[in-house]
């Protein structure tokens, strides 16, 4: 019999792997397709496709994975997650738009298109302030604006980046004890939650920037606002960040292809177990 | 668990057995993390991994 769950994906990072022994674990096969091994016909289904019902998206290219979603879903396949949810949660100001619509509380946030327009909008949000790409990941030139001269400066230097670069998303510095918090939200439930502190000498809490990671006891509050940020891009496995502020929690990210690989030790939950069992119960609806 | 060398320092990196196309693996001389190249016919070599893209992330 051929598997129900399938996995894409670009490299077998340490998730992949654990997802890959969660399935062993289940007596599972999971269907493995690394995205630069096929191609697929926009028009025209080929039934031979290897794919399976349900099929875990773990691409790291964002803009592979939300092409590889869309033509897999053409096909009548479910997607975890789904090229809308991807979309979405992948642009950061697309994502600060849907949670704002659904009055969840972001960071104060604005949106410029000029230098000058973006010093107008910093000066009104006031310094300290953040400039961060309305696409990438892992706090990659993710920029504190100390004052107006430094924004000037680092503003000017993006001018002359990918034209990407020149969407001006700055934010309000949130003042927070030196961590922000992750939840792990698999279908209709927080799983998980974690502590993201950043590492000496860097301010970002990224774990990709060495940021270190403990275990969070998940508050009534927060299991209320990670479900209802997911929900605002429809149900599937994300990992909610949310930052203690002195207004209270703060949603700043939702990510779609959430990382695990410091959270099943620090928790641990079994969260690649988990997410094959969210998976298999999207296959038997 | 096979052997290949390493593209960049030539140290025997093991594979595991059960290494799938794509899979990262890290070299014990020099620490070089290295992806697992399987064409359809089984053969395995190492290839540099790339670290980080613009649009990589979560």
């Amino acid at each position: 019999m051929t598997s129900p769950v399938g996995m894409l994906y670009d490299q077998i990072r340490p998730e992949e792997r654990l997802l890959i022994d969660a399935s062993r674990k289940k007596s599972l096969t999971l269907g493995l397709h690394n995205s630069e091994d096929f191609y697929l016909n926009a028009h025209e289904i080929d039934h031979k496709e290897p794919f399976e019902e349900v099929v875990l998206q773990r691409s790291i290219s964002y803009f592979r994975s939300i092409h590889l979603t869309a033509l897999l879903e053409s096909r009548g396949i479910r997607v975890i997650n789904s090229s809308k949810s991807a979309s979405l949660c992948g642009n950061k100001l697309l994502s600060t738009l849907e949670l704002s619509k659904a009055g969840i509380q972001t960071p104060r946030t604005a949106v410029a298109f000029s230098i000058e327009s973006a010093l107008r909008a910093l000066s009104d949000i006031g310094y300290p302030a953040v400039l961060k790409p309305i696409i990438g990941s892992w706090g990659r030139l993710v920029a504190p604006l100390k004052d107006e001269e430094s924004a000037r400066a680092i503003l000017e230097d993006r001018e002359n980046m990918f034209p990407l670069y020149q969407v001006y998303y700055v934010q309000e510095m949130i003042k927070r004890p030196p961590r922000d918090i992750r939840c792990f939200v698999i279908g209709r439930s927080v799983e998980a939650a974690i502590f993201r502190y950043a590492s000496k000498d860097e301010w970002r809490t990224n774990t990709a920037r060495g940021g270190r990671v403990e275990s969070c006891k998940v508050t009534p509050q927060m299991e209320d606002l990670a479900l209802k940020a997911a929900g605002v891009f429809g149900e599937g496995v994300y990992g909610v960040d949310m930052m203690e502020s002195e207004r209270g929690l703060t949603v700043h990210e939702v990510n779609h292809t959430t990382e695990f690989r410091n959270s099943v030790p620090a928790t641990g939950v079994d969260i690649p177990g988990l997410i094959l069992d969210y998976a298999l119960e999207m296959v038997r609806k | 668990m096979k052997n290949s060398p390493c593209p960049d320092c030539s140290a025997e990196v093991k594979i595991p057995e059960d290494a799938v196309d794509g899979e990262i693996v890290v070299c014990p001389d020099c620490g070089l993390e290295l992806q697992v190249k399987k064409d359809p016919a089984g053969n395995t070599e190492l290839a540099q991994v790339t670290k980080e893209r613009e649009d990589w992330g979560e």
